[in-house]
């Protein structure tokens, strides 16, 4: 087999023996696949500076419909459908999503497709589906159980269609997944101000793990660090701010 | 009545004490006459095999349009020789009449010994009944003495029309060879049309897909020679028994790849019961549209036919009323301003009303909760029921009234909108509905999430 040399340098040299990995492991195939870029808070936290593509993301938590669109808002910015499957009990317990506040945030609800499945398992096959389908920029799918197994079939599919696997998981669950990150979102109590996440990396292929705060812009979705708003002043200010509200 | 019954000297309009005198072994069930019609129905499907045009004549027959169709039998005897032997086969008596007219074929069926009528003067000795008068019009006849279709021949046709009306000329005449009203067949025949029959029935689902795939390929290369594509597909799996099962389903842009369409059949395939096998296999592309050849784009991973496929995957597998997208409604009300249609059709273009204060999730069944507020009109300070938690910024009210002039909103009350954010950090979009000055205490529900 004959490969270029590396290149001489350090971070080139692993940048091409990344790349080696990913051929092997069979993605990126046919053309490149630049990751999802999520700005510099979340970013300098993965591997390939960005959430890599025609892989599989399982975010939990609270606040995972918010991680999910601000990672569907920057994996967008290629053609293709945000193709969103959810079952009958994700409707009752979480509800539908909603193109108004879609829109409000940047998300074009014309390139939405809602798959309603009636049950859990014709909902996995829907998202299979959907992931092996090169229509689908971003699949979001509400599964509450996903087996190593399944998890494995949706990662093959995924990498047949080209998109990007987004998995919704309403609580934390510890079973092992062909998924290449694991999320833990959820919104950082306290008091008013914009709209701030606790994001944990639980798992990574790469081995990355790491917590990071990041401030949500609501027009844009775009997540920004937001360390300068975690001070202990900001927080004592918030009894005031409350008052102030109800009264007005 | 069949032969067997004949043989015993039933008779329709039989008292059931005299039936049950001359056949001590008759069982006995109630008269269903929808469950005959269905019966019937299922039974003209199963005659397209002769004859796309097939429609349900009264409550005991069919009539079949054969035009064009009798050679593939070697011609009308033969046609109606694999017609009898056929019906043998489900257990049903027939009798068939071929004749140039429907009224024609239907009185010699009925009236006289069935087969091919010779000709039209034939039907002489038969009743005058057998024209389908109006009872008052055939006792008239009866009662003058005119009682078959030969005595009538001879009379002037004016003074026919006078005195029993135009009805009795018209259908002299279309005996005697007059145009007849066209008939609306049970399905509309189709050129594109691909059909395989099977002396040994196809009893294997990958049997089935086999026969589905060839059909395809047959029908789409019909399909491409006249430069058109399908939008509304029907496959008819004629059983042995006699049952068809026809799987209907339609495509999100025109299409003419076999491949697709198998596969989308595919889905509809699993848990059909096959009976004893598949005899008959006719696939038919019921709604085409002009589909021109077209260049695959190039470097187009996304484009519209992949997403096309797509859509008729997961309608084909959930069901088109599951895989939806949204049309926005020019509406205040928050639970109607979007209208969730099948993503197969095209939506109506709008505009979405973009603002900051909608939340990301709206729930179908809003969650009633109670809440306290330090003013009436203000903010919730606490919520409580179905979500627990205490509230530490909120903004509103946003107040949207019911629309009026909607006669289910003619009872509905304003409601106040407002973001509120727990202590735990969820945010979520919460209604008062009511005035506080009003007798009945406000309500509250959570409406939807903004995380």
């Amino acid at each position: 087999m004959n490969e270029a040399p590396l290149p001489a340098d350090r971070a080139g040299r692993l940048a091409a023996l990344r790349a080696r990995i990913r051929a092997l492991e069979g993605r990126g195939r046919g053309f490149a696949t630049p990751p999802v870029r999520l700005g510099p808070a979340l970013d300098p936290l993965l591997a390939e500076e960005g959430l890599a593509r025609r892989a599989l993301h399982e975010l939990a938590g609270p606040a995972s419909t918010l991680l999910a669109l601000a990672i569907a808002r920057a994996a967008l910015d290629r053609p293709g459908l945000l193709v969103w499957c959810l079952d009958e009990a994700g409707v009752r317990a979480r509800g539908l999503p909603w193109p108004p506040g879609l829109a409000a945030r940047g998300l074009d609800p014309s390139r939405l497709l809602l798959v309603r499945a009636p049950d859990a398992t014709a909902l996995a096959r829907a998202v299979e589906e959907a992931l092996s389908s090169p229509a689908a920029a971003v699949v979001l799918g509400e599964l509450a159980r996903v087996s190593f197994d399944l998890s494995r079939r949706l990662q093959l599919a995924v990498e047949r269609g080209g998109g990007i696997g987004l998995l919704l998981r309403p609580a934390a669950d510890p079973t092992p997944s062909a998924a290449a990150t694991r999320w833990w979102a959820e919104p950082v109590p306290g008091c008013e101000g914009p709209v701030r996440l606790r994001l944990e990396l639980r798992r990574a292929k790469s081995g990355a793990r790491g917590q990071v705060e990041v401030r949500v812009d609501e027009r844009t979705l775009a997540l920004h660090p937001a360390a300068a708003l975690a001070d202990p002043a900001a927080a004592a200010a918030c009894p005031a701010e409350r008052r102030a509200l109800a009264r007005s | 009545m069949n032969a067997a019954a004949e043989a015993r000297r039933l008779a329709p309009g039989l008292l059931l004490t005299d039936a049950r005198a001359a056949c001590p072994a008759l069982r006995v069930l109630p008269a269903e006459p929808e469950a005959d019609a269905r019966a019937l129905e299922s039974l003209a499907l199963w005659c397209t095999r002769w004859s796309p045009k097939v429609a349900v004549d009264g409550p005991d027959g069919l009539v079949l349009d054969v035009t064009g169709c009798a050679h593939l039998w070697g011609g009308e005897e033969g046609l109606l020789a694999a017609l009898a032997e056929a019906f043998a086969k489900l257990g049903l008596e027939q009798r068939a009449a071929l004749a140039d007219r429907r009224l024609a074929a239907r009185a010699w069926a009925r009236f006289g010994p069935g087969g091919i009528l010779p000709s039209p003067r034939a039907l002489d000795p038969l009743p005058v009944e057998a024209l389908e008068l109006e009872a008052e019009t055939s006792a008239a006849l009866r009662r003058l003495g005119l009682r078959t279709i030969g005595a009538l021949r001879p009379l002037p046709r004016a003074a026919l029309a006078r005195r029993f009306g135009l009805d009795l000329v018209m259908r002299l005449a279309i005996l005697d060879g007059a145009e007849e009203p066209p008939f609306t067949p049970l399905v509309e025949p189709t050129p594109f049309s691909a059909r395989l029959a099977r002396a040994e029935p196809i009893a294997t689902s990958a049997g089935i897909e086999a026969a589905c795939a060839r059909l395809a390929r047959d029908l789409c290369r019909m399909l491409e020679r006249a430069g058109r594509g399908a939008r509304r597909l029907v496959l008819g799996l004629h059983r042995v028994d006699g049952q068809v099962a026809r799987l209907e389903l339609g495509t999100a842009r025109p299409s003419r790849d076999p491949e697709h369409l198998c596969r989308l059949f595919r889905h509809r395939l699993d848990g059909l019961d096959l009976g004893f096998g598949i005899e008959l296999a006719i696939l038919e592309a019921v709604e085409t549209v002009e589909y021109p050849a077209e260049q695959p784009e190039l470097g187009a991973p996304a484009d519209a036919t992949a997403t096309a496929v797509l859509i008729d995957r997961l309608a084909a597998r959930l069901g088109a009323e599951r895989v939806l997208r949204p049309e926005p409604v020019a509406s205040h009300v928050p639970e109607r301003a979007v209208r969730w249609c099948p993503a197969g059709v095209e939506p109506r273009p709008g505009a979405w009303v973009a603002s900051p204060l909608r939340p990301l999730r709206l729930s179908e069944r809003p969650l009633a909760v109670r809440a306290l507020a330090v003013v009436p009109d203000g903010p919730p300070l606490r919520l409580d029921g179905a979500v627990v938690g205490r509230v530490v910024a909120a903004s509103g009210p946003e107040r949207i009234l019911p629309e009026w002039w909607r006669p289910a909103d003619r009872e509905a009350r304003p409601r106040d909108f407002f973001r509120v954010r727990l202590e735990d950090g969820r945010e979520l979009w919460c209604a008062r509905t009511g005035l506080w000055e009003e007798a009945a205490p406000p309500a509250w529900q959570v409406l939807g999430s903004f995380c």
